[in-house]
């Protein structure tokens, strides 16, 4: 594993918009929690030499050992001064600096705890194991190499200690926690071997630290580079997605006034066929009669076509909330639709029945659309019914939605076709040999709507036997008027 | 039934002005017809019909809607009131509703009695003359 932490992990933007690695904005982070912990550290070591006079009867450098304690708030002061000035005046320098400042403060500390170690015991002293706890936050905030850097210099310190101990170099305070031998520091041999195991302990930390770490950061790197991919994804499907709403909108805006065209002078057709036929113009001849007959029922099925695609164009063009929407009472609006589809019913001996639940909702939506969502499942219930039969609307309450169902007896639909019915312009092949009207939009006009207003279709059928559409709209309490 | 309505049509397609003509004199009514809103307020004032067919989408635009704020705001209290069936082949969303015998108080709603597609039904419309005769 050689990857250098600092450098290996991918560069993200910081605030002062200097590249920073992953590495360095974490050691950013750190650095204030290094010296927050270090606070926290010189009160600890305060107190326990404190207390180890209280409690212990030994003879020990009591006042140097307060003196080494007390470097601790001094060099962590000046840093936390340095660390201040340098965010504030050179951000740009925020990235170089924190490594430096953090190899500073771990080697203050090594130097700290070295001095502490041996004026409180040299080798026999417990706390020699304190360095590991450096060596590992070194191998997580420092790059590898400086990492390695300060596992030398802990393991230099002491070999320091322990060969001026052994020599008479440096004094020798007896711990009053030692390792029970207080004449381990004259015997060469012990005093090698506490060496070297400190020595291997602290550079296989480092290594295992380091080799850890920089999985993490690869890994780390790795689910960052995925995760900005998957922004892009994201945000080109978003971009993608908004030029085909654009187009659509453009299209049915173009439909619409291709279609508001048309119907202007289809509608002036019509009412001067209307004219000729009433004959208002002179009386007609049966044959002409007949003839304007059939020319008007064709002008009509246009005029229907063109009706429907204006509906249809005007529901796709606008955004699902751009319709004005009030509380829409259902009961009153089927009531209406009946009243006017009873009559073409009635003319083939076609029976409607209504069934209202009490607790049938109310829905927030535009009354015109729904009307024509009910007129639309009616009239095709009714097309599409033999003579003599029967048609049912439902209303009831579905959870928090409106539920309409819209049954019929009728020709039904084939199962292969009951997934494109909802297509723009397609009618069943049974539909069509049933009857040459319908422009095959209505039921692409119902699922617009229902749509708009956040609900739901779903179709049963059987060729031959009758076809049901349910209809789930989300139910109002009436307070929401818009 | 007594004496028919006077009726002022208001459209840009001079075949619309033509049939309803000869459909609504068909049916009784004495008919006016403008074929823009200048020539509409003119018969409007010299021949004080009893109700107005406007239409809404003329070859400027909008602007049957104009006419009819317009007309609500006449300095004749009495043309100011007149009953208005707004005839357009424009049954598409706008920000204005269609709902017959809405007034404006909203500002919402078209200060217009009633509502009527094209093409024109002569005997819904003259079903609608009655109505807002009647109501008026």
């Amino acid at each position: 594993m050689n990857q250098d932490n600092a450098q290996g992990a991918g560069s993200v933007k910081s605030s002062s918009n200097s590249e920073l690695t992953l590495s360095q904005l974490e050691l950013i982070e750190r650095i204030g929690w290094l010296i927050n912990l270090r606070w926290v550290a010189f009160a600890g070591v305060t107190a326990t030499i404190l207390i180890v006079k209280k409690v212990f009867v030994c003879d020990l450098p009591w006042t140097k050992l307060l003196l080494a304690a007390s470097a601790i708030p001094i060099y962590n002061a000046i840093c936390l001064v340095l660390w201040r000035r340098v965010r504030r005046l050179h951000p740009e320098r925020v990235g170089r600096a924190s490594a430096v400042l953090a190899n500073v403060q771990i080697s203050c500390d090594l130097a700290v705890l070295g001095a502490l170690i041996h004026l409180s015991g040299g080798l026999e002293n417990l706390f020699g194991f304190y360095f590991v706890f450096h060596m590992v936050i070194a191998s997580i905030l420092l790059s590898k190499r400086a990492a390695f850097g300060q596992a030398t210099l802990a393991v230099g310190i002491f070999w320091l200690i322990a060969i001026g101990e052994y020599h008479g170099w440096l004094p020798h305070y007896v711990s009053p926690v030692g390792m029970g031998n207080p004449k381990l520091y004259k015997d060469p041999i012990q005093v090698f071997a506490a060496c070297w195991v400190m020595t291997t302990s602290l550079y296989i930390c480092v290594y295992f630290a380091t080799s850890i770490t920089a999985r993490l950061r690869k890994r780390e790197q790795e689910v960052m580079t995925l995760s900005k991919q998957l922004q892009q994804t994201a945000d080109s499907l978003r971009e993608a997605y908004q030029k085909l709403a654009e187009t659509e909108r453009a299209k049915s805006k173009y439909l619409r006034k291709v279609a508001h065209e048309l119907r202007s002078p289809l509608a002036a057709i019509e009412s001067l066929l209307r004219v000729v036929a009433e004959g208002l113009h002179g009386e007609v001849p049966k044959r002409v009669l007949n003839t304007i007959s059939r020319a008007r029922a064709r002008t009509q099925e246009l005029l229907a076509l063109v009706r429907d695609l204006l509906a249809l164009a005007a529901l796709k063009e606008a955004p699902a909330d751009s319709a004005p929407r009030c509380t829409c009472d259902f009961k009153a609006l089927l009531d209406e639709t009946i009243s006017l589809i009873r009559p073409q019913a009635e003319s083939r001996g076609i029976r409607i029945e209504t069934r209202v639940s009490w607790d049938a909702p109310c829905v927030l939506g535009n009354p015109e659309q729904l009307q024509e969502l009910l007129t639309n499942l009616l009239s095709n219930a009714v097309k599409y019914s033999y003579d003599g039969g029967k048609v049912e609307a439902r209303l009831s309450r579905s959870g928090d939605f409106l539920k309409i169902e819209v049954a019929d007896q009728g020709i039904g639909i084939d199962e292969a076709e009951q997934s494109r019915i909802f297509e723009d312009f397609y009618r069943s092949k049974d539909a069509r040999e049933f009857t040459a009207e319908g422009t095959g939009l209505g039921l692409s006009i119902v699922k617009a709507i229902v749509d708009s207003h956040g609900g739901s279709i779903l179709l049963e059928s059987k060729k031959g036997a009758g076809t049901k559409f349910t209809v789930l709209l989300p139910g109002t309490d009436g307070s929401e008027d818009s | 039934m007594g004496q028919k309505a006077k009726v002022l049509v208001i459209d840009d397609d001079p075949d619309i002005l033509e049939t309803s003509r000869l459909l609504l004199e068909s049916r009784g009514y004495e008919v006016m017809t403008a074929s823009g809103p200048e020539e509409g307020t003119k018969c409007l004032e010299e021949g004080r019909p009893d109700v107005v067919v406007l239409d809404i989408m003329m070859p400027h635009g909008t602007e049957g809607f104009n006419w009819l704020s317009k007309l609500r705001h006449h300095k004749d209290p009495q043309l100011r009131d007149i009953p208005v069936i707004i005839l357009s082949s424009i049954h598409e969303r706008t920000t204005f509703r269609f709902h017959e015998g809405e007034s404006d108080e909203t500002g919402e709603y078209l200060p217009a009695q009633a509502f009527i597609d094209k093409p024109i039904d002569p005997d819904l419309l003259a079903a609608k003359i009655e109505a807002v005769l009647k109501r008026s």
